[in-house]
C-alpha cells in the first residue's frame, strides 16, 4: 500500500505532509517551497495553481480564484457567502440546486472543484517527491464546518483522484501531531491565527476519540490584518516626513507590503527593527528615501485591537464550554501569527502554563495529518517498536577512563565494534567493564556487568588485538563480547536490563554529567597524559638498553636525565609540569633515534662489503627496536 | 496448544517480515531521494545567502538610476558603480542568475505582475521590468515584478 499523504487544504495556503522513514515530514511542492498559495487561475486556457496563478492575479483577477475554501459546501444564500461575494474579484452566480458556481475562463464551476485543482497539484508534487503513486489521503478542515462542507471538502478529494480516507479537524490534527492523543481524559485548547482567519478550539481526549467541544473563531481575523497595519503605519509616517502619500503608487506599496512582512518577523525576535528602503519615490527636489525604525512596542499597539479581539474570543469559547482556563492542560498554537511573542505572553497569561510551539506553527496540522495517516495505515505501530539508547555504553580502560562505544541517542537495534590491547607486558588477561553514562571517568558512571577474557599469549603490551563489540537489540537487550584476533578466543555478557533505567534517572544522569563536564575533562586529560608519561618512560628506557654504547657519554646522560625528570613529574599531580616533561623526552628521544639512523647507515656502507644477509637482519632488528 | 502457537507463531512472523520488508523497500527509496535532496538543499543554501543581497542590489540599482546630472562624470561616482558591480558578480559567482524579459510575453513561472496598463501593441507584453527577478538553476528565489500591457 502506498503511503497515505496528510493535507492541510487552507483558506490561503495549503500543505502536505507524510510520515517517511517513521518521522512526519513536509513535502516540498514543485517550486520547492514548504506551503502552496490555494489558488488556481486559468489563463490563455491553461490551468495554473498555487505560486505560478499568486503571480498572475494583477493581470488576470477575473479568472484567479482564491480563498476557495470560504465557499465550499455552502449556499449562494448564505449570509457569509452574500458578505464575502463584493470582497472577491471573480464573479460568483446561484446554481441550478441553490449551491455556489464561479466563473472561471468560459466555465461554470462549484468550490469543490477549485479546491480539487489545488489537492490535484498536491498530490503530483507529493508524488515527484515520494517517488511513487499516491492513492490515499488525510484532509484536514476547520472544527466549525458542518456536513456539507466537510462532503464538498471529501468530494473534492475525489475529482482530484485521491481516496479520502479520513476528514479530521484541523485543532484534532495539532493536537496529533504533539501527541496528545494518547492523554487520556485531558481538555485541550488549539490557538489557531492564521493569514486570514483566527480560530479556538476546546478539545478533549478521551480513550479513543479526540472530541471538539466546542469552537470560536473570526473568520476576517488574520495575520494579513496585521500587515496592513503596519504599511497603514509607514504611509503616515513618511507622509509627515515628507509630505508625500505612497498610498496611490503600487510600485512602492509593494516595497512595502514586503518591508512590512518583514519587519514583523524580525519583530518576533528582536526588540527594534529599521525598515530601510532607500529611493522609494521621487519628487521635484530628488529622490526620498524610507528609513524608520518600527519598535516592537510600537508594533503591540498598532494591532492590540486584533489581540484583544483573539482573547475575548477564547474567553468566550471557555465560557460557553462551562470551563475556567485552570481546566485546560495543554495550549497549541497553530498559524504563523502566533509566532508573535507578544501573542504568545497572552495565551500564556491566560491560561498560566507555556503554550506547545515547537512544531511549526505554518505546518503542525498537515503533520497531525499525515499522522493521522500513519495511524490508518498501521504505521505508527511500526515506529514504536524503534527505540533509542538513552544513555551512552562504553567500557572502562586504562586508567580508570570511560572510553564510549555506542553514544546516547543512537537508534536501535545497532551494533559497533572497536579493538583494544593490553596496559602492560605478558599480560594474559583483560577485564571488560560495561558502563552507562554520561561522565568521563568509569567509577562516575554506573556499571551493567564485568567479565574477564582470558588466555592472551604473553605479549609485550599494546601487541594483542582485543576486538569488543556491543550489540544492542531492538528489545534493548545489551550483548557484550570480546575476542582475542590472535587465539579466537571469545567471551562474552548479556545484559537485560540495560534500558530499564526509569526517565528520572535518565535526566539525572544526563544532568549530573553536565554540570561536572569541565571537571570530568580536567581529570580525563589527568589520566591520559599519565599514561602517556608511562608509555614514554617505557620507551625510553628501551631504547636506552638497546643503544648501549652507541652515542657518546654526554649524550647518554642528557637523556638519562630527562627520563628521571619525567618519573619525578610523573609521581606527582601537576599535570602542566608532566606534560612538559614529556615533550622534553620526547624530543630527546627524537634526536636519539636521528643519530642512531645516522650510525646505521655508516655501519650499513661499512658491512656493505662483508657478508649482505646478516646485514639486513641487523639493520631490521634495530628499526624495530627504535620504532616501538 | 501447540498448534495454535505455531499458528501464532507463523502470523507475527509475517507480520514482521512484511514490516522489515517496507523498511527495507524504505530505506531504499530514501538512498533514491537523498541524490536529488542535496542539489535541493545546495539551491536552498545559496537561496538563503543570496537572498539579503538581492536588496542591496536592488537599491544600488535604484541609486545608480538616480545619479544626479552634476556628478555622473565624477571618480567618485565612478568607485560607486564598481561597488554595485561586485555586487552583481558577488551574486554570479553564487550561481544566481537574474530574470529580465523586458519586451517578451508575460510568464508567471519568471514573472510576477504588479500592474496592468493600457498600451501599444500586443497585450500580455512585459512593458516594464520593474525589479528584476533572480533564480538558481531551476529555483526561482524571487520572480522579475513587471508591469504588463493590457
Amino acid at each position: 500500500m502506498s503511503t497515505i499523504i496528510g493535507i492541510d487544504l487552507g483558506t490561503t495556503n495549503s500543505a502536505v505532509a507524510a510520515v517517511v522513514a517513521g518521522k512526519p515530514t513536509i513535502l516540498e511542492n514543485a517550486e520547492g517551497a514548504r506551503t502552496t498559495p490555494s489558488i488556481v487561475a486559468v489563463k490563455n486556457g491553461e490551468r495554473l495553481v498555487g505560486v505560478v496563478a499568486k503571480r498572475q492575479a494583477v493581470v488576470n483577477p477575473a479568472n484567479t480564484i482564491f480563498s476557495a475554501k470560504r465557499l465550499i459546501g455552502r449556499n449562494f444564500s448564505d449570509a457569509e457567502v452574500q458578505r464575502d461575494k463584493d470582497l472577491l474579484p471573480y464573479e460568483l452566480t446561484a446554481g441550478s440546486d441553490g449551491g455556489i458556481l464561479i466563473s472561471l475562463g468560459d466555465k461554470k464551476v462549484r468550490p469543490a472543484e477549485i479546491s480539487a485543482m489545488i489537492l490535484q497539484k498536491l498530490k503530483a508534487d507529493a508524488e515527484s517527491k515520494l517517488g511513487g503513486s499516491i492513492t490515499d489521503a488525510v484532509i484536514t478542515v476547520p472544527a466549525y464546518f458542518n456536513d456539507a462542507q466537510r462532503k464538498a471538502t471529501k468530494d473534492a478529494g475525489a475529482i482530484a483522484g485521491l481516496n479520502v480516507r479520513r476528514i479530521i479537524n484541523e485543532p484534532t490534527a495539532a493536537a496529533l501531531a504533539y501527541g496528545f492523543d494518547k492523554k487520556k481524559d485531558e481538555k485541550i485548547v488549539v490557538f489557531d491565527f492564521g493569514g486570514g482567519t483566527f480560530d479556538v478550539s476546546i478539545l478533549e481526549v478521551t480513550s479513543d476519540t479526540i472530541e471538539v467541544l466546542g469552537t470560536h473563531g473570526d473568520t476576517h481575523l488574520g495575520g494579513d490584518d496585521f500587515d496592513q497595519r503596519i504599511i497603514d503605519w509607514i504611509i503616515s509616517e513618511f507622509k509627515s516626513q515628507q509630505g508625500i502619500d505612497l498610498s496611490g503608487d503600487h510600485m512602492a506599496l509593494q516595497r512595502l507590503k514586503e518591508a512590512a512582512e518583514k519587519a514583523k518577523l524580525e519583530l518576533s525576535s528582536s526588540a527594534t527593527t529599521e525598515i530601510n528602503q532607500p529611493f522609494i519615490t521621487t519628487d521635484d527636489t530628488g529622490p526620498k528615501h524610507l528609513v524608520l525604525n518600527l519598535t516592537r512596542a510600537k508594533l503591540e499597539e498598532l494591532v492590540s485591537e486584533y489581540i484583544d479581539r483573539a482573547l475575548t474570543i477564547t474567553r468566550d469559547a471557555l465560557t460557553e464550554a462551562k470551563l475556567a482556563p485552570g481546566d485546560i492542560k495543554e495550549v497549541i498554537l497553530v498559524g504563523g501569527q502566533t509566532r508573535m511573542p507578544k501573542i504568545i505572553a497572552e495565551v500564556k497569561n491566560l491560561f498560566g502554563k507555556d503554550p506547545n510551539r515547537e512544531i511549526n506553527p505554518d505546518e503542525v496540522v498537515a503533520i497531525g495529518a499525515a499522522v493521522q495517516g500513519a495511524i490508518l495505515q498501521g504505521d505508527v505501530k511500526d515506529v514504536l517498536l524503534l527505540d533509542v539508547t538513552p544513555l551512552t555504553l562504553g567500557l572502562e580502560t586504562l586508567g580508570g577512563v570511560r572510553t564510549p562505544l555506542i553514544e546516547k541517542n543512537t537508534t536501535v537495534p545497532t551494533r559497533k565494534a572497536q579493538t583494544f590491547s593490553t596496559a602492560a607486558d605478558n599480560q594474559t588477561q583483560v577485564e571488560i567493564h560495561v558502563l552507562q553514562g554520561e561522565r568521563e571517568m568509569a567509577a562516575d558512571n554506573k556499571s551493567l556487568g564485568r567479565f574477564i577474557l582470558d588466555g592472551l599469549a604473553p605479549a609485550p603490551r599494546g601487541v594483542p588485538q582485543v576486538e569488543v563489540t556491543f550489540d544492542i537489540d531492538a528489545n534493548g537487550i545489551l550483548s557484550v563480547s570480546a575476542k582475542d584476533k590472535a587465539t579466537g578466543k571469545e567471551q562474552s555478557i548479556r545484559i537485560e536490563g540495560s534500558s530499564g533505567i526509569s526517565a528520572d534517572e535518565i535526566e539525572r544522569m544526563k544532568a549530573e554529567a553536565a554540570q561536572h563536564a569541565a571537571e570530568d575533562k580536567q581529570k580525563r586529560e589527568a589520566v591520559e597524559t599519565k599514561n602517556l608519561a608511562d608509555q614514554m618512560v617505557f620507551t625510553a628506557d628501551k631504547t636506552l638498553k638497546e643503544m648501549g654504547d652507541k652515542v657518546d657519554a654526554d649524550t647518554k646522560k642528557t637523556f638519562e636525565e630527562k627520563i628521571a625528570a619525567l618519573k619525578t613529574a610523573r609521581a606527582g599531580d601537576d599535570v602542566a609540569q608532566i606534560k612538559t616533561a614529556v615533550d622534553e623526552l620526547s624530543a630527546a628521544l627524537q634526536k636519539i633515534g636521528d643519530k642512531m639512523a645516522q650510525q646505521k647507515n655508516q655501519t650499513n656502507a661499512a658491512a656493505d662489503n662483508q657478508t649482505k644477509k646478516e646485514d639486513v637482519v641487523e639493520g631490521s632488528a634495530r628499526d624495530t627496536g627504535s620504532g616501538t | 496448544m501447540i498448534a495454535a502457537s505455531h499458528i501464532h507463531g507463523t502470523v507475527k512472523a509475517a507480520e514482521y517480515l512484511a514490516g522489515w520488508q517496507r523498511a527495507q523497500a524504505e530505506l531504499e527509496n530514501i538512498r533514491r531521494r537523498q541524490a536529488t535532496e542535496q542539489t535541493a538543499q545546495r539551491a536552498r543554501l545559496t537561496q538563503e545567502v543570496a537572498e539579503p543581497l538581492l536588496e542591496i542590489a536592488d537599491n544600488f540599482r535604484a541609486a545608480v538610476a538616480h545619479i544626479p546630472p552634476d556628478i555622473v562624470d565624477n571618480a567618485w561616482t565612478e568607485g560607486v558603480l564598481h561597488i554595485a558591480r561586485q555586487v552583481e558578480n558577488a551574486l554570479t559567482a553564487l550561481g544566481v542568475t537574474v530574470i529580465e524579459g523586458q519586451g517578451g510575453a508575460f510568464d508567471p513561472k519568471l514573472h510576477e505582475a504588479v500592474h496592468q496598463e493600457p498600451a501599444r501593441g500586443k497585450p500580455g507584453v512585459i512593458i516594464e521590468v520593474v525589479q528584476p527577478g533572480y533564480r538558481v538553476g531551476d529555483r526561482i528565489i524571487r520572480p522579475a515584478r513587471v508591469k504588463v500591457s493590457a
